[in-house]
């Protein structure tokens, strides 16, 4: 009797660990949480239906921000006045997680110069570019049949002499 | 018609566009046919999976120089930021099949990163290495060459950008007009202060694709520039209508080039009410 408890026990931990129980592999740009870098506190509703900010299949509504591109071009003018640095040319992307309530978390960030090699900026850039981003407060989730879900979000800055050219998506 | 084909080119622009591969043309190479296969299975599994990631992976152990398997393999990594590792699987797709893939790179180069100088590059390399036509972009929205006037206009050589526009429009070739070639046409003349010109290029950009609201904000302000407040005021409104109604350009990834938003259009209507 013992057994068959034991091994119920195990069926439930098991099936409330989600779909994705292989998790020594990641599909692309996944982003597992990781205690040494991500803050506790983020909660997502679901983390195994991360959706990506492009979903838009009917009668899926893609992810967006209050006030459209122009929002987010507008906060980041105001909040990063980066002054002119002689080498701080390429691209700096911070990839992110947005939650079912609009709140961002588990930040990644990957560095890159104009030919796409691997670099590093000065940390000022790229502290100023993640505090900006922490203050973005108009993130719409991803919504399927009336459901908020939470996505992948993630922004690119292309940089020349440390000043912001362009923002993407 | 030009309904039909438009209907038809917003479909694309949805679709992935690169059709899978034809294993049995490649039979002969039996580890490439056997690639090729594995090929096959992973875009069974959902874009970017590990399921197909893992299946591409085995397609290029089997047959290095497969193309598509890195072709397809690089797609969810640019699509998801993840540049660095999407550009090196990108190039050994272009290495081993450039001309199939060069435009692609190109134009990803332009939609995902602005990279201007990248993407005439590699379409001019394209150019060098075919005697035919150049083709059009991964979405569907617009031809290689118009998207080298994009690029060239986005790096202050306006005069390379006009002459595109000038052969590909001003000659009557009307056979390859893109869904919004005319905007972008209109967009560059009314910022060279060509107002008449660019008035008559937004004229014949509702005539070819009338989904867009921006293209009657550019109407409005040129109206206003011209002092015709009565009509501009009405331009603008119907901008404003449009956008309301979902009548606006956008792109599943990216945001588009020459975007107007619906603050510029608000702002734009406050003004002119104002100067009355």
């Amino acid at each position: 009797m013992r057994n068959w408890v034991f091994f119920f026990c195990i069926c439930l931990i098991i099936g409330c660990t989600g779909n994705d129980v292989n998790k020594d592999k990641y599909n692309v740009g996944e982003i597992p949480f990781d205690p040494i870098k991500d803050d506790r506190n983020f909660k997502l509703c679901n983390e195994n239906q991360i959706k990506q900010y492009y979903a838009r299949n009917t009668p899926d509504n893609p992810a967006g921000y209050k006030g459209e591109k122009i929002a987010l071009i507008t906060h980041f003018a105001n909040e990063c006045k980066l002054p002119k640095m002689k080498g701080q040319d390429g691209y700096l992307t911070f990839r992110f997680i947005v939650n079912c309530e609009g709140e961002m978390g588990r930040y990644r960030v990957d560095e890159m110069d104009l030919d796409y090699q691997p670099k590093q900026f000065n940390k000022q850039i790229v502290f100023t570019l993640h505090a900006a981003i922490k203050k973005l407060d108009g993130w719409i989730p991803v919504n399927y049949k009336g459901k908020d879900y939470d996505f992948y979000q993630y922004l690119t800055f292309k940089l020349v002499d440390g000043r912001l050219k362009e923002i993407m998506p | 018609m030009k309904k039909g084909i438009l209907v038809l080119l917003l479909l694309f622009g949805f679709l992935p566009l690169f059709a899978p591969p034809n294993c049995e043309a490649i039979k002969d190479d039996e580890a490439c046919y056997a690639g090729c296969q594995k090929a096959l299975d992973a875009i069974t599994f959902r874009q970017g999976s590990w399921q197909s990631q893992d299946l591409f992976d085995e397609s290029l152990e089997l047959c290095p120089g497969f193309a598509y398997s890195h072709m397809q393999k690089a797609v969810p990594f640019v699509k998801r930021g993840l540049f660095i590792e999407w550009k090196t699987m990108i190039d050994k797709a272009v290495e081993y099949d450039p001309v199939e893939f060069l435009g692609y790179r190109g134009w990803c180069r332009l939609q995902f990163l602005r990279d201007y100088e990248g993407c005439i590059s590699d379409i001019e390399q394209l150019r060098s290495m075919i005697n035919y036509d150049l083709g059009f972009c991964q979405t569907g929205d617009y031809h290689l060459e118009i998207v080298l006037a994009l690029c060239y206009k986005a790096i202050g050589k306006t005069d390379k950008a006009m002459q595109i526009y000038q052969s590909r429009l001003d000659a009557g070739n009307e056979m390859h007009t893109g869904l919004y070639d005319y905007y972008h046409y209109g967009v560059l003349q009314y910022e060279l202060d060509e107002y008449d010109a660019a008035f008559k290029s937004f004229e014949r950009q509702v005539e070819e694709n009338d989904y867009m609201g921006e293209t009657y904000y550019f109407m409005g302000l040129i109206q206003k520039e011209k002092g015709d407040m009565k009509n501009a005021t009405r331009t603008l409104m119907k901008a404003r209508e449009y956008y309301r109604s979902g009548k606006f350009r956008s792109d599943t990834y990216t945001e588009t080039l020459d975007k107007i938003y619906l603050s510029e259009i608000e702002s734009a209507i406050k003004e002119l009410a104002n100067e009355k």
